[in-house]
């Protein structure tokens, strides 16, 4: 006979790994790597990890929207790579604050069109997003003749570089982007329909939600974060390169946001849990750099993390005797 | 009691889930060659227990035995090769295989070192074994090509041919014809004399009757007891069923409904493949059915009205003006509710609270700075009035809404509706897979509805539903109207002749 105290530990360990897993996790990588490196253990490698985590932190809110709403889109990379040449390009004629606005709203009608080419036409959101992934870097190197456009203006830089009362201005952004996000996913009415789209399309339009607008909008609104971040990324880089801009970033983003408790297929995820695993791929990325382990096995660590933690969901929900 | 003549024994077996306690302490055995029926409402352990036979789930506490033997089933596979097969409402078959390959699914005969299928010997085997069930189906059909009784049948034959000493039925009989529970049957009966023990799920009490040797009654995961069926009676299993003595609900329409004000009006209206030429009036605070069996359109016409299908043509008047309804947010606009037949995959938010499954129809007018935000304290208040009003059980606010029972998952879904303040309010197999208890009151609730004034227009395949509780009915046969029944004329009898397109003569108006 099992012990049923036993049992109950475990479902009560099992239930707060929901809300405090991926944290107890971060908390354990930077515990490794403080103790086996002393330069990764400073204020300001810990800042660094902060800034850096805005990349992925910020791109990751419209993707969880996108996977928690059952739909999917890995042209997120290329669509940064291109938007970042084409918005920078513009300094020169509308400055850098009209730049910087057009490069978000660019983003955001390529997002638009992903979405009506999705719902509209029926093509699987995987593959016109994968189309597009061809597309918008073709476009990129099409635009440059692969040149390398170099930012110079400030207020660009400012917005990968800047500080306010000695804060970095992306982390400043980036807290701004989660403020909106929470706001939109938990307090607002089409928060709302994200979750029922993604738990079920069927029910949500019976429900006489207009599910083709929330895909759209949905879709939209990842162009939108995407636009935010290809301005930050290109401003911490000081250029906008066609080729590297953007290059795996869908992939970073994706894992990010299925890291932090959000279910491929559609349905309830979480922002909280989005932060935390960019900054745990951020920190794992830069622990590894600080020991000169070669890029290569970088990505290996990333991927064995992303399946460990994916691995444990599974168990917490045994243990609950939950189906998935 | 002879230990032999045990074939399967559950002792003491308990199972949890987060917040719920499944199956507690139930004992329970199974002897060779019986037929063992289970009983019990909606979320009384059922499933759960015959999950654990068919090694979908592992009890927490207790043990089974089967053939004597201590025994513990890690997967489905494991419990099939000890001898167990489970047939579940939802069949396991594939579709696109067919009816031998399913039948011999991983066992498949192969020549030349097992590498090619040996499809002469799959076809003729398959065949021998339906001709044993006294089956004509053909072996080479694919799945989805063939009905819902023969898939069934393709089960039964599936389990025969991996030699199973015990079979499990749920709800076999749920999607049957008559015609076809009768040879469900006498197929079960062949099978009891030659000694396989056959667990019967059932919700209909009949059916326990005329076929099982003994009844076990479970209750909220507990066993009640196990009677003999020749020793008891319907009324008693009841009685252990629900804990109470309950009778059916029906309440007599308590102010009678004049003919006087048309809320809506359907003229000619079609629906492809399934509705031909339908017409017919919806007067204020009526309830009307549209009857017929599978197939015969009614489900399309209730859909098609809402806007759910398309429609090929015809016109809805909606209080005297001429609409168009072509997605379900024109029909919510005009005030038309729709309760779909198909809970689980049409109406649950299974990843959302009760609370938000039950506003999410209207979230965007309970919302303050020009709809941009939730004003939780409305949502809230709307929701504990309709909570009241529908007498809805739940733990808290933000309880998932797969946690409910099965009654009270439907009271949310019609309280999803009712929220709106429609006038008319489409009703599909409205009390599908709750228990009685439940369906009395949500038969209750109906009637006060249409007394307050609202009209119902809905469509069941349980005949006292239709007879009992609706003003009039509409038969639809192949999407034809065959008969139209009011309060006075109606029967079961004359429903059924009705529905299976025998009234040619005798149509009553």
């Amino acid at each position: 006979m099992v012990d049923i105290r036993s049992r109950n530990l475990k479902v009560k360990v099992a239930q707060q790994w929901e809300n405090f897993g991926m944290l107890f996790i971060l908390v354990l990588i930077l515990a490794i790597f403080s103790s086996l490196d002393p330069n990764f253990r400073t204020v300001y490698n810990f800042i660094s990890i902060f800034k850096y985590s805005t990349f992925i932190a910020i791109g990751g809110i419209g993707m969880a929207f996108c996977i928690m709403s059952g739909d999917f889109d890995i042209s997120v990379g290329s669509m940064l790579a291109f938007v970042g040449v084409l918005g920078s390009s513009f300094i020169p004629f509308i400055g850098g604050v009209g730049a910087v606005l057009s490069t978000i709203v660019i983003a955001s009608i390529l997002g638009f069109i992903n979405g009506i080419f999705i719902t509209k036409l029926r093509i699987p959101a995987f593959i016109t997003t994968l189309g597009m992934l061809y597309i918008f870097r073709a476009l990129a190197y099409l635009y440059t003749s692969n040149v390398p456009v170099y930012i110079e203006n400030k207020f660009w830089l400012y917005i990968g570089n800047g500080k306010i009362f000695n804060i970095n201005f992306p982390i400043i952004l980036m807290l701004i982007c989660y403020l909106g996000g929470y706001l939109l996913l938990r307090k607002s009415p089409f928060g709302r329909y994200i979750v029922a789209v993604g738990t079920n399309p069927d029910a949500s339009r019976l429900s006489g939600i207009n599910v083709d607008k929330v895909r759209i909008i949905v879709f939209t609104l990842v162009g939108f974060f995407v636009g935010i971040s290809s301005v930050v990324v290109s401003a911490n880089l000081g250029s906008a390169n066609p080729g590297q801009l953007g290059q795996g970033y869908e992939f970073q983003v994706i894992t990010a946001v299925v890291l932090g408790g959000t279910i491929l297929g559609g349905g309830n995820g979480s922002l909280g849990g989005l932060f935390v695993a960019a900054l745990i791929i951020t920190a794992l990325k830069n622990g590894l750099s600080l020991m000169q382990v070669d890029s290569y096995w970088q990505d290996v660590a990333t991927g064995l993390v992303l399946i460990f933690a994916v691995a444990l969901n599974r168990i917490r929900y045994t243990l609950l005797g939950q189906r998935e | 009691m002879n230990k032999n003549n045990k074939l399967c024994k559950l002792e003491n077996i308990t199972k949890t889930f987060p917040g719920v306690v499944a199956i507690n302490d139930v004992s329970f055995d199974v002897n060779l060659g019986e037929v063992h029926a289970l009983v019990g409402e909606n979320g009384a352990g059922k499933s759960t227990l015959i999950k654990m036979l068919g090694g979908v789930y592992r009890p927490d506490r207790g043990a089974i035995y089967f053939k004597n033997k201590k025994t513990v089933f890690t997967s489905t596979c494991e419990s099939q090769n000890k001898g167990i097969s489970v047939i579940y409402q939802e069949f396991n078959l594939i579709p696109d295989l067919t009816v031998a390959e399913n039948i011999f699914v991983g066992r498949e005969p192969k020549i030349f070192g097992s590498l090619i299928m040996n499809w002469k010997k799959l076809n003729s085997d398959a065949k021998k074994i339906l001709e044993d069930l006294d089956s004509d189906i053909d072996p080479k059909k694919y799945i989805s090509d063939i009905t819902i009784a023969e898939r069934q049948m393709v089960e039964i034959a599936k389990a025969l041919s991996i030699k199973s000493r015990l079979i499990i039925m749920d709800e076999p009989t749920a999607t049957l014809t008559g015609k076809e529970v009768k040879k469900l049957f006498e197929i079960i009966k062949n099978l009891r004399e030659k000694g396989v023990s056959i667990i019967y799920i059932s919700h209909r009490l009949e059916e326990a009757f005329e076929l099982s040797d003994r009844i076990t009654v479970l209750r909220d995961g507990k066993k009640i007891g196990t009677k003999k069926t020749s020793d008891t009676n319907e009324s008693e299993i009841i009685e252990m069923m629900v804990g109470k003595v309950v009778k059916e609900y029906f309440a007599e329409s308590s102010t009678k409904h004049e003919k006087k004000e048309v809320v809506m009006e359907v003229n000619n209206y079609s629906v492809a493949d399934y509705v031909d030429n339908v017409s017919f009036k919806l007067y204020k605070g009526e309830i009307l059915s549209i009857a017929g069996i599978l197939g015969s359109g009614a489900h399309h016409l209730l859909r098609s009205i809402y806007g759910a299908i398309p429609k090929k043509a015809g016109e809805i008047y909606f209080e005297g003006k001429k609409v168009n309804i072509n997605d379900p947010r024109d029909a919510i606009k005009l005030g038309i509710g729709f309760v779909t037949e198909d809970r689980k995959d049409e109406a649950l938010l299974y990843d959302m609270s009760v609370l938000q499954n039950l506003s999410i129809i209207i979230i965007k007018t309970l919302t303050f700075l020009k709809g941009l935000f939730i004003k939780a304290e409305k949502e809230k208040s709307v929701f504990d009035r309709m909570k009241d009003r529908l007498d809805i059980k739940f733990s808290n606010y933000n309880q998932k809404v797969i946690y409910l029972s099965g009654g009270n998952q439907q009271k949310v879904v019609i309280g999803r509706t009712l929220i709106t303040n429609c006038k008319v309010l489409i009703l599909c197999e409205p009390t599908r897979g709750v228990d009685v208890g439940a369906k009395a009151e949500i038969h209750k609730i109906m009637r006060e509805l249409a007394d307050r004034g609202i009209s119902i227009l809905m469509t069941s395949s349980e005949l006292p539903e239709l007879v009992n509780l609706s003003d009039r009915s509409i038969v639809l046969y192949k999407g034809k109207v065959a008969a139209e029944f009011d309060r006075e004329t109606m029967d079961e009898e004359k429903l059924v002749e009705a529905q299976i397109g025998q009234t040619s003569s005798k149509i009553i108006k």
